[in-house]
């Protein structure tokens, strides 16, 4: 075997001995590119772009594959900062030993390279493997046929390995620059340096009360569905701030406040619990903050298009009830007999026959129209030749005017010769539609197919996110923690106290964001409601049924990630 | 009765797969009157450590008998270890052992919220003993805030605020510069002028001095002890010193 040189031998050797807190690191960049490969893959996939209706989806891919990007961009920035903390020690000890600054940035060069090299290959190999998978559920989801064959799309390969590539290599002068800001004597002690105890915030508190009590009053006061969507954002933006805020001054203020009240602060199980949640407060809340964020994010994502896909058949339903169907806003009453007269016409023309046939017009507030059409069914039993049904004070008017067809007819050969018919008749808006409903109902299972796949894609790796933070904010403790129970053992604590005093401390901190997140996902209800109206879905108590799985699961999922971190932790502590 | 008693002290170390054990502490025996000061001194691996790990009931002998107010450790049960050294033993270490989340109030209450008393109480024993030790001025402060010789005077703090009947102290002034070591030593004389039993680990012939009896501990029994009499200290150093050559010579005559 040919021998390798010094520095990626010091490298190799690094990254095993670390392999406590590399191997989280290695497998997430693994999974985060193997997840961009096959999101790219999707998105290219030729066999995909074969089947109909599938634009839509393609769109939902192309986002997606952006949002994995960045996000894998800010969890592996995250990440490598924490490892490069809790290395500080030994590149302190090499250089004390005599490496300069520039044989330092040697080898992390080469650990770069390796742990580069490890994530984007194992990553596209693991992409690859679990590509067909993931290409059977998009199919699945969307009920489309799954194309045969198996292809490795070049692009997707390139892509991925150009974007990991350039996160690793940021990451790499990110550590250059810390290397070169430090001196030896301080890479030595890092870490070990008394941390100053945490100010009370109040401009901070005041600031994340106010943000975050915004979000909130715009998710419960918004009525409009269109402006719910447009407003979501700043709302979700408001939240994130004040989620932020609040975790970090909130959280110690309220740790403050404990303290000084002498009697709950004073007994066995709150003295130890309280004051190292104040100690280390400053640096866990923004982990913190970050967990609950994603979380909401998880949760948010998942229940709404759970919800969506699974009411999906009372969409159809509603938007598309007949088989072909003509709309025309704001229009006027004597718009409909033109209509009429043009389905009649041209239903003789073509030889088919018109069932079930409804032409009405009628008033509609904005807020009952789905994706641009209404549930007609309210207004048919009060329709009575051209008189408009309800108050004009309820909205514009619509005339509607739709009809089935035969199985064997052909739909989109009458909704396309009805459309041309309209264009030439003198209709008083020049805002009208004509849609062959069959193709709009396969369309729409596509796209909401499309949803509920990016929405579990990406909870997916939220998820994972989420559980990474997580494990190395607790080994992180771990380590601080085990001085400190030791001297409270010799102190006289017992074994059963330290137990519990943990238990108390540890599933505090858990569950915090837990229920920070519940809570914003039930914040965000009214409006993600009033969302899920624009795309025609108004039944509430699904929602709420979908919002409650999809809470209960991520709970489950949460509390086991909680218990294997938790026996992590006890170990470490209990050397 | 002596307020500790050690009769015949065995300790013996057995690999986990050698047969062979080691013997880290042979035939000890000695007794501590209530009011006494003794250092026990000794070189590294003469079984100090052994020794003050059984006092503290953080390890079990081998054989023989610790007695403390007449009542045999061994016969305190493993669970009750815990609240028998808080309630009986107060600990200083050479390296404070202090928690930085804590304030230096807080270092000190610690053993007492950890038993359960009241804060009223606590507040007022550590009112009583912040001046003895001046502390008083820092009890807002944290460990990191403060000097070698501040934190260790808070550890003391922190041991003698359960009032226990020996005050177990670990090379106390091991980390501590020659200034705050002396002014450390002088607390502990005048705590013993008080009435407060002390029992010091050290090797450095400084901190043995201000003792009013020394133990020289050499592998694994007591080779020889000292009473400080009517001596001053600087008499006491001398004569330590001296003990330690005349120890140090006899062993490498035996070599």
């Amino acid at each position: 075997m040919r021998k390798i040189g010094f520095y990626p031998q010091l490298a190799l050797r690094s990254l095993r001995l670390n392999g406590k807190f590399y191997l989280p690191y290695l497998l997430s960049g693994m999974v985060s590119a193997a997840m961009l490969y096959d999101i790219l893959f999707l998105n290219m996939n030729r066999g995909i772009y074969a089947l109909k209706s599938v634009n839509a989806v393609q769109g939902l891919l192309g986002f997606g594959a952006m949002v994995v990007a960045l996000f894998s961009f800010a969890l592996l920035c995250y990440t490598n900062g924490f490892l490069m903390k809790r290395r500080q020690r030994e590149l302190g000890l090499y250089n004390i030993l005599g490496m300069e600054k520039r044989h330092l940035a040697r080898l992390l060069l080469w650990e770069t390279v390796f742990a580069a090299l490890l994530c984007i290959l194992g990553g596209l190999l693991l992409g690859v493997l679990l590509s067909k998978l993931f290409l059977l559920l998009l199919c699945a989801v969307i009920q489309a046929e799954v194309p045969f064959g198996f292809e490795v799309p070049r692009d997707a390969a390139v892509y991925t390995a150009v974007v990991f590539g350039g996160i690793f290599l940021l990451n790499y002068l990110l550590n250059l620059l810390r290397l070169n800001r430090v001196k030896p004597i301080e890479l030595l002690h890092g870490g070990e340096s008394g941390e100053r105890e945490p100010r009370t915030k109040w401009v901070l508190t005041a600031l994340g009360l106010l943000t975050m009590g915004a979000g909130y009053g715009l998710s419960l006061t918004v009525s409009d569905p269109i402006n719910a969507l447009t407003l979501f954002f700043l709302a979700v933006v408001l939240v994130i701030v004040g989620t932020y805020c609040l975790f970090t001054a909130g959280s110690i203020a309220l740790l403050k406040a404990l303290r000084k009240n002498k009697k709950y602060y004073y007994q066995t199980r709150h003295f130890t619990a309280v004051s190292g949640m104040l100690h280390r407060m400053k640096r866990n809340a923004a982990g913190l903050a970050t967990i609950c964020i994603l979380s909401t994010m998880v949760l948010v994502t998942v229940s709404t298009t759970l919800c969506l896909y699974v009411g999906v058949d009372e969409m159809l339903d509603l938007m598309y009830c007949r088989d072909v169907q003509t709309y025309v806003n704001r229009g006027a009453p004597e718009d409909l007999p033109k209509v009429k007269a043009l389905y009649e016409r041209k239903a003789a023309e073509l030889g088919v026959e018109m069932k079930d046939f409804a032409a009405l017009c009628f008033y509609a507030p904005a807020t009952e129209y789905a994706n641009n059409r209404t549930d007609i069914e309210p207004y048919l039993p009060q329709a009575d030749g051209a008189d408009p049904v309800g108050d004009p004070s309820d909205g514009p008017l619509r005339v509607y005017v739709g009809c089935n067809l035969a199985p064997d007819a052909d739909a989109s050969l009458f909704a396309a010769s009805v459309a041309v018919g309209t264009r030439d008749l003198p209709l008083s808006s020049s805002w009208y539609f004509t849609e062959d409903c069959r193709a709009g109902r396969t369309d729409f299972w596509a796209s909401l197919g499309g949803f509920f796949f990016i929405g579990l894609f990406l909870g997916a790796l939220f998820l994972m996110a989420a559980v990474l933070i997580v494990y190395y904010k607790q080994v992180s403790e771990g380590y601080e923690d085990a001085r400190s129970f030791v001297i409270m053992q010799q102190v006289g604590m017992t074994q059963a106290e330290v137990k519990s005093s943990i238990r108390s401390q540890v599933s505090t901190v858990f569950f915090l964001p837990l229920l920070a997140a519940a809570c914003h996902t039930a914040g965000a209800f009214p409006m993600t409601k009033k969302i899920l109206l624009l795309f025609g879905l108004s039944n509430t108590g699904l929602f709420l049924l979908c919002s409650g799985l999809t809470l209960l699961v991520f709970a489950l999922a949460y509390y086991c990630i909680y218990r294997f971190t938790a026996r992590e932790y006890y170990r470490i502590v209990r050397r | 009765m002596s307020l500790l008693e050690v009769k015949n002290l065995r300790k013996v170390y057995t690999a986990r797969l050698g047969g062979t054990g080691v013997e880290a502490l042979k035939n000890v025996s000695f007794a501590v009157e209530s009011g006494e000061f003794v250092a026990i001194m000794g070189e590294s691996g003469s079984g100090k450590t052994t020794l003050l790990n059984i006092l503290a009931a953080l390890d079990r002998p081998s054989g023989g008998r610790v007695l403390l107010n007449g009542e045999d450790m061994a016969g305190v049960r493993e669970r009750d270890l815990t609240a028998f050294r808080r309630d009986n033993l107060g600990f200083v270490f050479q390296d404070f052992n202090l928690l930085d989340a804590f304030t230096v109030r807080d270092n000190v209450f610690l053993p007492l919220v950890l038993a359960g008393k009241s804060y009223d109480e606590m507040n007022g024993r550590l009112l009583r003993l912040a001046p003895a030790l001046g502390i008083g001025e820092l009890l807002n402060k944290f460990p990191y805030e403060l000097s070698g010789g501040q934190k260790q005077r808070t550890a003391v703090a922190r041991a003698l605020i359960t009032q226990p009947a020996i005050l177990l102290a670990d090379e106390p002034t091991g980390a501590l510069d020659s200034k705050a070591s002396d002014s450390l030593l002088r607390v502990f004389e005048s705590l013993n002028a008080q009435g407060q039993t002390i029992l010091m680990v050290t090797h450095s012939v400084t901190a043995a001095s201000h003792a009013k009896r020394t133990l020289f501990l050499r592998d694994g029994m007591i080779y020889h002890q000292l009473y400080r009499g009517n001596r001053t200290q600087g008499e006491m150093f001398a004569e330590i010193s001296h003990t330690l050559t005349v120890m140090t010579s006899e062993e490498n005559g035996h070599a």
